[in-house]
C-alpha cells in the first residue's frame, strides 16, 4: 500500500470508489505525465529567456564629474535629516541617509539611462578620492525595535 | 447510482493516481506563477529582496566562482556567517536551482515548485482523514496560493515559501505516529528541508503544528485501542531525527542569533479580530509595497464547502485548532493574549507579526473544506439532490482556486522592478556601499558596509570603505603584506614583517576563522592574524565547528534513518538504539574538539554607547533611588544644550538587583515651561534589553534623546519613574529617593534648557 492511502485504521475509500467500467483510466499515467513534463518544461524555459535588454550605457565625464561634486556637496544635508529624523539612534541615521543617497542616485542613473552599477562605481571612485576626510565608516547595524 | 456520481467517481479515482494530481496541481501553479516566470531575469527593488538576494548570490558565487562551500558572505555587512545568518536559503534542495538558472530566475522556479510541494503536501495530509480524494485535491491549491505567498515573492521573502512545507512534515507526523518508519523519513527531511530554507517563522511554527498533530494523533490512536506506546516512541524518534537532520543548519543558526540576539518590542496585534481585508480582498500594491489589504488573502470561495464540512463528525478538532490559531493572530489585542504566550517559549521569541498565524489557521480551516466536499461526494450516489449540491462548492472551489492564482499574478505584476546587476570583474574590496542597493555593489566584487539585518550583526568598528589594500600590516612600520589570492570563503597573502605584527584583513572577526600561521584574532571585532618576525604565506580559511559538527550530526542522523527505511526496521529497540547514534557523534565533537570561546556581544544602545558601565561617567549626577521593586535608579545625565541638529540627549543610569516583571518599563516625562508633557516612555532599555532581561547587579546606561525642534524654549523639567505598561498600567512606587523631589512615584530628575 502506498502511503498516500488511508492509513490502515483510519477511514478507507467507500465502496463508491471501487473500479468500475467508467475508470478504465490508462490515460491517467501517459497523459498527465506529458502534461506534467511540458508544464516543468514550459516554466523552465519561460524563465531561462525571461532576460531583460541590458542598459549598460555610459556617463560622460562632466556629467561623472557633476555626479561626484553634487554627491559630496549633498551629503551633509542628508545626514543632518536623518540627524532631525532618528535623534540618538545612529543606525537609523544611517539608513535614512542611505535612503536618500540611494533615491537620488536612482533617479540620476534613470535620467543618463545608465546601469546602476556604473553610478554606484563612480559614487566609490568620488568617495575614495575626496581632499576632505570622507565618512567611510558606517555604523554597525542595529535595527529599530520596530522597523517598517 | 445515477450517471453523474459515476462522473464523481472517475474523477476521484482520476485524483488518486500521482500523475493526474501533479499535473492539476502543476497546471495551476504555472497559471498563477506565469508572470513570475517572464519577468524573472529581472531585480526585485523591494529592499528586503536586495539582502535575501545578496545570501543567496553569495553563495552561488562561492560554489561556482570560487569552488567552495558558501559559508562566509563577505559582500555584506563586512562579512558574516552565511551559513548561521537565519534568513539565508541556500542549505536546501533548492540551491540547486539557483546554481543552475541564477539567483535571480531560479527564485520564480522556487516558487512554482514549492507551491506544487504546497498542494501535493496538503492533499496526502487531508487525505488520511477523508473518504474522498475530490475534497482534498479541490482544496490544496487554495492552501498552496494563499496571499502570504503572493505576498512573500512580491516582497523577496523566498523563504517564506517554506511554509508551503507545513503540511507535508504534518503528514510525516501523522504517518509517525501510526508507526510507520517513513512518517519519521518525511519528518526529518521535511522539517529539515524547512529549517535549510531559513527563516524565523517557518521553522517554529512547523514545529508547533507537529505537536498538534502528534497530539491529535495520538488521541485517534487512543480511541481505536491501539498500542499508544508504540506511537509515543515513534514520534519522539521523529522530534529527534527531525532536530539531528537540521542540526548542520540549527547549529549555526542558534550560535549566531546567541551573539546578537534579536530584540524586538511594540505590541502588535488585531483589534476585533480584523482581518477581512486582509482575507477577503486582493492585494493591490502600491509603490513597491503590498499593504494591508490582500496580505494574506484567502478569499470567500471555500467558505461553503467549510459548511458542508460542519455537518462532518470529524470536524471539531480542526476547528478547534483553526479557532487557536486565529485567536493567536490578534496578536496582543486578544484578552488573554495567546501570541503573548507563544512568544515565551524559546525562539517563538522571535515572531513578530501575529497575522501570519493565520496561515496554519486556513490549513486546518482547508481541512474541513476537504470534509465537507466528502460529506456531499459519498451522499452522491444517493439521490441526486446531492449529485447536483455537490457540484456548488466544487465550482466554487475551483472558481476560487482561479481568484488565489488571479491575486497572486496581480501581486506579482505591481512588483518594482530593475534590470539584474552589471556583473564587473576586479578583485574584492570594501566601500561604504548602500544596502538598498546591496546587488549592484555585489555585482562588482564590493562589499557593503551599509548593512540591515532584523538582528544586530556583529560588525568591527574598525571596518573602512576606501582602504588602499583590504590586506594590510599593524603597525605599518612593521612590513608589508600582499595578497596572493582572494576567494570569498579563503585569503592568501603574503607578509614580509621586520617585528611581530598583526595582519588585518578589512573583514568582520568570526570564530570560525582558521589561518595556517600565527593565531587569529579579534581587534575591535577586526579580522587579524598575530604573526612572528619574517616571512609567511598565510592562509585564512572559514571553516566553522558549528557548520561541519551540524553537517556531520545531521549526516550520520541522515545515514541512520535512511538504513532504518531502508532495511524496513519496526523493532522499537533498534529504532530507539539507531537514534542515539548522531548523539553521540554530537557529543564526541562538543568534548573532542575546541573552538575559540563566542565572545560575548558587547549591547549598545542606539546612540553607539555601551549599555553596561563600570561606573558613572564624570558628568552624570549621582542618584540614590530605590523602587519597591528590584531596581535602582543611580545616575542621570541631562543635555546641557542641543546638538548641532537640535536634538536633546539624556541619559539614566538603573542597576536591576533581583526578578523584575517583564511588562516593568520607564516613564519619562519632559515638561515644557508651560507644563505642557512630552512622553519618552520605554519598556526596553538602551533599544537593548527589558528590566526582566538586564543582567543583574551591573550599571545599565539607558540613552534617549528627542528632537527639540520647534518646542517651546525655556527651563524644562524632566520626571521619571518605573510602571507596568502592559498588564496594570500602574506606577511603581518608589521606596526612596533621598535629595529629589517624589510625587506619585513621579521623580522629579532635573532641569535643562531649551532654545539658545
Amino acid at each position: 500500500m502506498g502511503f498516500s492511502q488511508p492509513i490502515p485504521g483510519g477511514t478507507q475509500p467507500s465502496d463508491l470508489f471501487r473500479p468500475n467500467p467508467m475508470m478504465n483510466l490508462e490515460f491517467s499515467v501517459v497523459a498527465p505525465a506529458i502534461i506534467l513534463t511540458v508544464t516543468l518544461v514550459a516554466a523552465a524555459y519561460t524563465t531561462w529567456n525571461s532576460d531583460p535588454r541590458p542598459t549598460i550605457g555610459q556617463v560622460k565625464t562632466s556629467a561623472a564629474a557633476e555626479l561626484i561634486r553634487s554627491h559630496q556637496e549633498r551629503e551633509p544635508a542628508w545626514r543632518a535629516k536623518a540627524a532631525r529624523q532618528f535623534p540618538g539612534d545612529v543606525w537609523s541615521q544611517d539608513d535614512d541617509f542611505f535612503l536618500s543617497e540611494y533615491r537620488w542616485a536612482k533617479s540620476f542613473w534613470k535620467k543618463h539611462a545608465v546601469a546602476p552599477g556604473i553610478v554606484l562605481m563612480l559614487l566609490d571612485t568620488g568617495l575614495r578620492s575626496r581632499d576632505a576626510e570622507p565618512n567611510v565608516v558606517v555604523s554597525a547595524c542595529k535595527p529599530r525595535l520596530a522597523y517598517e | 447510482m445515477n450517471k453523474f456520481s459515476l462522473v464523481v467517481a472517475a474523477i476521484d479515482r482520476a485524483f488518486e493516481r500521482v500523475p493526474v494530481r501533479l499535473s492539476f496541481f502543476a497546471l495551476v501553479a504555472f497559471f498563477a506563477c506565469l508572470p513570475m516566470f517572464e519577468s524573472a531575469g529581472w531585480l526585485n527593488d523591494f529592499r528586503d529582496a536586495h539582502i535575501l538576494y545578496v545570501y543567496e548570490e553569495g553563495a552561488v558565487r562561492a560554489v561556482l566562482d570560487d569552488a567552495a562551500l558558501p559559508l562566509w558572505n563577505p559582500w555584506y555587512c563586512g562579512g558574516m556567517y552565511n551559513l548561521g545568518t537565519p534568513q539565508s536559503r541556500f542549505a536546501s534542495p533548492t540551491f540547486l536551482l539557483s546554481l543552475v538558472f541564477g539567483t535571480l530566475k531560479a527564485q520564480a522556479l522556487i516558487t512554482f515548485l514549492l507551491i506544487i510541494i504546497g498542494m501535493e503536501g496538503f492533499y496526502r495530509y487531508a487525505r488520511l482523514r477523508t473518504e474522498s480524494a475530490v475534497g482534498p485535491a479541490l482544496a490544496a491549491p487554495i492552501f498552496a496560493l494563499q496571499g502570504l505567498f503572493a505576498t512573500s515573492y512580491h516582497n523577496g521573502w523566498i523563504h517564506f515559501l517554506g511554509f508551503e512545507l507545513l503540511p507535508l512534515v504534518m503528514f510525516g507526523v501523522d504517518l509517525a505516529a501510526r508507526a510507520r518508519m517513513v512518517g519519521i523519513l518525511i519528518t526529518a527531511l521535511t522539517f529539515g528541508f524547512i529549517v535549510g530554507f531559513g527563516g524565523t517563522y517557518a521553522a517554529p511554527i512547523a514545529a508547533l503544528m507537529c505537536i498538534l498533530t502528534a497530539g491529535r494523533s495520538l488521541v485517534e490512536i487512543r480511541r481505536q485501542g491501539k498500542p499508544i506506546l508504540q506511537a509515543i516512541t515513534f514520534l519522539v524518534c521523529a522530534a529527534v531525527f527531525s532536530v539531528i537532520v537540521a542540526a548542520f543548519r540549527l547549529w549555526p543558526v542558534f550560535e549566531t542569533l546567541a551573539q546578537a540576539p534579536r530584540m524586538l518590542a511594540g505590541s502588535p496585534g488585531h483589534e476585533h479580530y480584523r482581518f477581512t481585508e486582509m482575507l477577503f480582498d486582493h492585494a493591490e500594491p502600491k509603490m513597491g509595497i503590498v499593504g494591508k489589504v490582500g496580505y494574506m488573502y484567502f478569499g470567500i470561495f471555500p467558505i461553503v464547502a467549510a459548511v458542508f464540512g460542519l455537518l462532518s463528525r470529524r470536524f471539531v478538532v480542526p476547528l478547534i485548532f483553526s479557532a487557536l490559531f486565529v485567536w493567536a493572530a490578534a496578536g496582543n489585542s486578544a484578552t488573554p493574549s495567546l501570541f503573548a504566550l507563544l512568544r515565551e517559549l524559546p525562539v517563538f521569541g522571535m515572531l513578530r507579526y501575529p497575522e501570519r498565524l493565520l496561515l496554519p489557521a486556513s490549513l486546518f480551516l482547508l481541512e474541513i473544506v476537504g470534509l465537507g466536499m466528502t460529506y456531499l461526494v459519498v451522499r452522491a450516489p444517493t439521490r441526486r439532490f446531492w449529485a447536483w449540491l455537490t457540484v456548488v462548492p466544487a465550482v466554487l472551489l475551483l472558481v476560487g482556486t482561479v481568484d488565489s492564482a488571479a491575486n497572486m499574478r496581480g501581486v506579482v505584476s505591481k512588483m518594482t522592478l530593475e534590470a539584474p546587476p552589471l556583473q564587473l570583474s576586479q578583485p574584492f574590496r570594501q566601500s561604504r556601499g548602500n544596502r538598498w542597493l546591496v546587488p549592484h555593489y555585489q555585482a562588482m566584487n564590493l562589499g557593503s558596509l551599509s548593512c540591515m539585518e532584523a538582528y544586530p550583526v556583529p560588525m568591527s568598528e574598525r571596518l573602512r570603505g576606501d582602504l588602499p589594500q583590504e590586506e594590510y600590516v599593524d603597525p605599518p612600520s612593521s612590513g608589508t603584506a600582499t595578497r596572493i589570492s582572494w576567494t570569498s570563503q579563503q585569503i592568501t597573502v603574503k607578509t614580509s614583517l621586520t617585528a611581530p605584527a598583526r595582519l588585518m584583513v578589512n573583514q568582520n572577526w568570526h570564530h570560525g576563522w582558521r589561518s595556517s600561521v600565527g593565531t587569529v584574532v579579534s581587534v575591535d571585532g577586526l579580522l587579524a592574524v598575530e604573526l612572528p618576525a619574517g616571512d609567511h604565506e598565510v592562509t585564512l580559511r572559514f571553516f566553522p565547528r558549528s557548520f561541519w559538527g551540524g553537517g556531520l550530526v545531521s549526516l550520520s542522523g541522515l545515514l541512520v534513518l535512511l538504513w532504518l527505511s531502508a532495511a524496513g526496521v519496526s523493532s522499537l529497540r533498534t529504532i530507539m538504539q539507531a537514534t542515539a547514534v548522531p548523539l553521540v557523534v554530537l557529543a564526541t565533537i562538543l568534548v573532542g574538539t575546541n573552538e575559540p570561546r563566542v565572545t560575548d556581544p558587547v549591547i549598545t544602545n542606539a546612540n553607539g554607547l555601551p549599555l553596561v558601565v563600570e561606573a558613572l561617567p564624570s558628568e552624570v549626577t549621582p542618584l540614590d533611588i530605590e523602587f519597591d521593586l528590584p531596581i535602582r535608579l543611580e545616575g542621570v545625565k541631562l543635555p546641557k544644550d542641543q546638538d548641532q541638529y537640535g536634538n536633546l540627549h539624556f541619559e539614566l543610569f538603573f542597576r536591576v538587583t533581583g526578578q523584575v516583571p517583564e511588562s516593568v518599563g520607564v516613564f519619562v516625562h519632559l515638561e515644557s515651561p508651560k507644563k505642557k508633557r512630552t512622553a519618552v516612555d520605554h519598556l526596553v532599555l538602551g533599544t537593548s534589553t527589558t528590566f526582566a532581561d538586564a543582567p543583574t547587579g551591573v550599571l545599565i546606561r539607558d540613552a534617549f534623546s528627542i528632537r527639540a525642534g520647534k518646542q517651546p524654549q525655556g527651563q524644562w523639567r524632566l520626571y521619571a519613574g518605573l510602571w507596568d505598561m502592559t498588564k496594570t498600567k500602574s506606577r511603581i512606587g518608589v521606596k526612596r529617593a533621598p535629595g529629589v523631589a517624589v510625587h506619585d512615584s513621579r521623580i522629579q530628575l532635573g532641569s535643562f534648557v531649551v532654545g539658545k
